[in-house]
């Protein structure tokens, strides 16, 4: 049976966050990337269950392109990091630290929209690729009308479960920290004053990311993600809005003043999962964002690595055809794992040890100190209280 | 790769399925960065990168506008699968590929059909070329000067197809003991890049031997680097050491006023 086939020069599987940045990245220079994804196009942006914010490091930020004015409009600056401990012995006599980050914080919700709406996109939707091989130099994907369509490099950007890692069969390493995380926006009666709060507490973490403050009735609001032990998770995370309000204070304290769920709080909760991959690239493929690893949301990195993938690749591809070499050649995607795979199996291997760290110390603590890992090194407090564990 | 003492006159224009499909798994053979030709695809980008620049400037052309050498015609003598030829093609030339080893001549047509390019594949000697008087802007002889039995014949031949104003670029391994010591015996012995017997050491061309033979011919060299390869990136980087192998552009001093040579032999 034949089937129509179509050429795309770059096709690009997957068209949530990290599919529409490594979109935009290839059509800002002068690519003609093609999307796929199994949602309606209109759709993209709507029903967007992703109630997760992001504090963009200025390099994220530079990458994106995202100008000052929509900054101000869907951001607000980081200033200041207050990390501590809660209730727990070993942090609670930690100064909190002031983190010059710079960073912003944006709904993933915010910035997908604006992708959407500043990005001309060419694709094809309410199609889910069933199976993909590499024929003639191409990499083609079938899709589930039985449309082909082939491209010198296909990107997966199709998530944490993404089908075509596992098509090629790429191993990749899980961690299941029996975890859940909720999620989603909180009001508050004190000024954030562009502070963020990491409290860490025993057996899950709280953390709070500074909204633009946009209520007229004086309120301030904050991104939170909380994390506790799934078995745990499971009742808390059911109570009503209020109540869980109540829960969160005590936990939190009154740092921002009270706290209150917004009217219509869409709290979105997930299991939290790392996961990397030994490789990151196939023939003819490369894997991007979370199909390429996930990580805690501990440091907050997940979509700050997402970005650092799309910019690398783009430029791997730039450089290539500069050259006139073929996109897809061995050679150029292995120049983007290169690129790429230490940082993520650094930054990856932190936030599991730091959450290890934390969860189960004094063990593991002794190992992740002995590593030297540069981001303790960034992080007074971490550092303060593993040299406290390793000496105990 | 290439072995001037022609066998075949084959022109490759009745071409049978075995063939084809033998043919093919050659092609993915020239064309598989981890296969026999691993060591060509490591330094392919080096060298593309040292040819596309002189190129480019030699002809005043914009490496990053869309298709920046349209409208020249280049030579790839001892083209073997197409490695260079392709990316020229891609970058807008009008390219030749010649190749006195029947075989490859369908492997590289194959792949660039793959790659939908139009690239002009023939079984000939650069010889061949000169004496039916075409001549190209730009003549490359990359890697294939140590193959053949009369190295300064062979110059010639190169030089010979030049047109007016054009560049000849060459490389080749120096005649060095580093040379043995990295380009036989670690590349063929003890990192099995390339199989046994690949090169000849007593085949291999200094520079200032180089120099010689296209002096000798009325151009003169413009601008000559190493290849060296660093494990730690594990990439090829061009340097001004030649002591291993090198890549050299030559020109007429006709073209271009003398200036200070860049480069110590």
């Amino acid at each position: 049976m034949s089937h129509p086939k179509t050429v795309q020069e770059i096709v690009i599987v997957g068209a949530g966050l990290a599919g529409l940045i490594q979109y935009r990245a290839l059509q800002s220079r002068g690519f003609k990337p093609f999307l796929i994804d199994p949602r309606p196009q209109h759709a993209l942006g709507l029903s967007n269950a992703d109630t997760r914010s992001t504090a963009l490091t200025p390099r994220a930020v530079g990458l994106l392109g995202l100008s000052d004015d929509w900054l101000r409009e869907h951001g607000q600056q980081i200033t200041e990091m207050v990390v501590d401990g809660g209730l727990s012995p070993a942090l609670r006599r930690e100064a909190s630290l002031n983190l010059d980050s710079g960073a912003w914080v944006v709904f993933n919700r915010d910035l997908t929209q604006f992708l959407l709406d500043t990005t001309d996109i060419q694709g094809r939707f309410e199609q889910a690729v069933v199976g993909s091989a590499v024929e003639g130099g191409q990499r083609i994907v079938r899709l589930n009308d039985g449309h082909q369509i082939g491209a010198r490099v296909v990107i997966a950007a199709d998530g944490k479960n993404s089908q075509l890692r596992r098509a090629e069969d790429i191993q990749s390493h899980q961690r299941d920290f029996h975890q859940t995380a909720l999620t989603g926006r909180i009001k508050h009666t004190a000024p954030h004053q562009g502070r963020a709060f990491q409290r860490f507490l025993p057996g899950g973490t709280l953390a709070f990311l500074p909204l633009r403050s946009d209520d007229k009735d004086g309120n301030h609001a904050s991104s939170f993600i909380w994390v506790e032990p799934t078995s745990k998770a499971k009742g808390l995370f059911s109570l009503s809005p209020d109540t869980l309000v109540e829960r969160m204070q005590v936990r939190f304290g009154d740092a921002l003043g009270t706290l209150s769920a917004p009217q219509d709080p869409a709290w979105g909760q997930f299991p939290l999962r790392a996961h990397h991959c030994e490789t990151i690239v196939g023939e003819r493929l490369a894997l991007i964002g979370e199909a390429a690893h996930a990580m805690h949301p501990l440091a907050g990195q997940g979509l700050n690595m997402t970005i650092k993938d799309a910019a690398a690749l783009t430029e791997v591809l730039v450089a290539q055809r500069r050259l006139g070499l073929d996109g897809g050649d061995g050679q150029a995607l292995l120049d983007y794992q290169r690129e790429r795979r230490a940082d993520t199996a650094r930054i990856t291997a932190l936030t599991t040890g730091l959450h290890d760290v934390l969860d189960r110390s004094p063990a593991p603590v002794r190992a992740l100190a002995a590593s030297g890992l540069e981001m303790i090194e960034r992080f007074p407090p971490i550092k303060a209280l593993l040299r406290r564990e390793a000496d105990r | 790769m290439l072995d001037t003492e022609q066998t075949s006159t084959n022109t490759g224009h009745t071409v049978d399925p075995a063939e084809v499909e033998k043919f093919t798994k050659m092609a993915a053979s020239w064309w598989d960065p981890q296969g026999d030709f691993r060591p060509l695809h490591k330094l392919n980008p080096t060298r593309i990168r040292f040819l596309t620049e002189q190129i480019a400037k030699h002809f005043d052309r914009d490496l990053d506008s869309p298709l920046p050498f349209a409208g020249l015609r280049i030579l790839d003598v001892g083209c073997g699968g197409g490695l260079v030829c392709e990316p020229l093609a891609r970058l807008g030339a009008d390219v030749t590929g010649v190749d006195a080893t029947p075989a490859n001549i369908p492997v590289a047509q194959i792949h660039a059909e793959q790659m939908g390019l139009e690239i002009d594949y023939r079984v000939a000697t650069v010889a061949e070329l000169v004496e039916s008087g075409e001549r190209f802007d730009a003549v490359l002889a990359l890697e294939i000067i140590e193959h053949v039995n009369d190295p300064p014949a062979f110059v010639t031949d190169v030089v010979g197809a030049r047109a007016e104003g054009g560049v000849v670029f060459m490389s080749t391994f120096n005649k060095t003991l580093r040379s043995f010591a990295l380009g036989i015996v670690a590349a063929e012995y003890v990192l099995q890049w390339l199989p046994k017997g690949t090169h000849d050491w007593r085949r291999f061309v200094p520079p200032a031997e180089m120099f010689k033979m296209i002096e000798a011919n009325g151009l003169r060299p413009e601008r000559i680097k190493g290849f060296m390869f660093n494990p730690l990136l594990d990439k090829w980087m061009l340097t001004d050491d030649t002591s291993v192998s090198y890549i050299a552009c030559f020109k007429s001093p006709i073209d271009q006023p003398p200036v200070e040579p860049e480069f110590a032999l």
